[in-house]
């Protein structure tokens, strides 16, 4: 699939023709499929309906943008008016909305074509549905995508469609991106409307693009919010990167990963950034508090589901979910207070580092996604957390392959507000990456 | 610890036999060693939602 602008500038010269692209996108979707499992509706009489809009407009003059006419996807916990929303869940669970969520009316108005709606972990909340299965990775077959964007990842990372929208709790956009060799990225709290979106956390879930490289999912981000966000390179040189040390020397951390990391590092500082490592008090607490959080408001959201038909969900969400009861009220709070020291700790960060890199997860796709209890999902998003837990913007960007010729992650992020800065940043190191 | 859960979970309105307290209770254990945890820092912030508001 080729890069939004590409295809902007395709549409624009007339070398390209968005019912086209749309056909081509559909054939591609529905000859990877059911092998991916990425899809959870394919949009194929709507795809050709917009593109034909979409067509019939940009001959017309009436130009929506960049977005106008190109393929995305969109994660199945957005609404979409006349769509069900499966949730990657059972049946019982399923809505059929008739109005558009705010990220999907969004992506209407910039003139985009929705292509499908994508395969996740069952309520975004760390489990496969086992009716459903997972979404295997395009780089392998036989392990994960990720979740719990899942699904979107996939279908970008295939080259399937040229960006796609996902929501991260704890890193749901950012772990998948980094197993399936994409970036993704998780906005500032706040920064893209979840209005008919299921939620997860009300206090932890963001909604954001994944997109092939940093560009694209500059765009998306652009469209998915209504306001630009500044294009002007950074050049590497004089970049003051942070580097969390405590995650890089994670015992999680496996080798190739801090391999991949450390020659990513030894190219930065090749390009003329001045790197040095930073320390964080308490960061050994964040997952325990994300989850100290997360449990009791996931219940929240969805005790009727659970009171409804326990034994119709995944035995991971179930148990999560039964869990979070159990959880006391002073833990929540004292949760929220660590959040609090931590914004400070890290905002203050920020007076001498430009933005603050890490692995993104400490391993390559692995089989299966871990298991949320007993530690498993705790090393997955050792690194991603922190983020969600201060609401900070942070994405993952490529950098290098495992032993197993599988993609690895590099996770950046930047004080809050600083989503133009991130993504010009971002940027300056993919470029510097892959030179 | 079982009757611990079962007690908490009935607070929050679950009535979970004894079959799903047992299988819950591997991660409120490890929930609980996070609460521990966090009980002995000395958090003195009040606390916030993400966006640094109460």
């Amino acid at each position: 699939m080729r890069s939004i602008a590409e295809l902007a500038a395709g549409f624009r010269d007339a070398s390209l023709f968005p019912v086209a692209v749309a056909r081509d996108c559909l054939d591609a979707i529905a000859a990877a499929e059911p092998a991916l499992n990425a899809v959870a509706t394919l949009l194929a009489s709507e795809t050709v309906a917009a593109a034909e809009q979409a067509e019939r407009e940009l001959r017309a003059g009436h130009d929506r943008g960049p977005l106008h006419g190109v393929p995305v996807a969109v994660k199945d916990l957005f609404a979409m008016a006349g769509e069900v929303s499966r949730f990657g869940a059972d049946p019982t669970f399923h809505e059929h909305p008739s109005t558009d969520s705010a990220v999907v009316a969004r992506l209407r108005a910039a003139g985009a074509v929705i292509v499908a709606k994508t395969n996740m972990l069952e309520f975004a909340y760390g489990a496969v549905h086992p009716d459903i299965g997972q979404t295997n990775n395009p780089h392998d077959p036989g392990r994960t995508s990720g979740g719990s964007s899942g699904g979107s990842a996939a279908l970008v990372a295939a080259g399937l469609v040229a960006a796609a929208v996902g929501t991260d709790t704890g890193g749901s956009i950012r772990i998948p991106a980094a197993y399936c060799g994409i970036v993704g990225m998780k906005p500032s709290l706040g920064l893209v409307d979840l209005n008919g979106a299921l939620p997860l956390s009300w206090t932890l879930d963001h909604a954001g693009p994944m997109a092939a490289r940093v560009d694209c999912a500059r765009l998306l981000l652009a469209a998915l919010t209504g306001q630009p966000f500044d294009a002007t390179p950074v050049p590497a040189r004089g970049l003051r990167l942070g580097v969390i040390a405590a995650h890089r020397d994670a015992d999680c951390i496996t080798p190739d990963m801090r391999r991949a990391f450390d020659a990513a590092c030894a190219r930065l500082i090749d390009a003329g950034a001045v790197l040095r490592d930073v320390a964080i008090p308490d960061l050994a607490h964040v997952s325990d508090a994300l989850m100290l959080i997360l449990l009791p408001e996931a219940l929240a959201v969805h005790a009727a589901r659970l009171a409804r038909a326990p034994e119709r969900m995944a035995p991971g969400t179930r148990l999560q979910l039964e869990a979070g009861a159990a959880i006391p009220a002073l833990a929540h709070v004292r949760a929220r207070q660590l959040r609090t020291r931590l914004r400070a700790c890290v905002a203050a960060l920020f007076a001498g580092c430009d933005a603050l890199i890490s692995p993104t997860a400490p391993y390559e796709a692995p089989a299966e996604d871990p298991p949320m209890d007993e530690g498993g999902g705790s090393d997955e998003m050792l690194c991603t957390a922190l983020a969600n837990l201060v609401g900070f913007p942070a994405l993952s960007l490529p950098c290098g392959l495992s032993a197993s010729r599988l993609p690895l992650g590099l996770h950046v992020m930047a004080g809050h507000g600083q989503d133009s800065r991130l993504l010009a940043i971002a940027a300056a190191i993919e470029a510097t990456l892959v030179a | 610890m079982d009757e611990d859960v079962a007690g908490a979970v009935a607070l929050a309105g679950l009535d979970l036999n004894h079959e799903r307290i047992a299988e819950i209770a591997p991660l409120v254990r490890a929930m609980t060693g996070a609460a521990l945890a966090l009980a002995a820092l000395d958090l003195t912030e009040p606390p916030s939602g993400p966006d640094g508001a109460p």
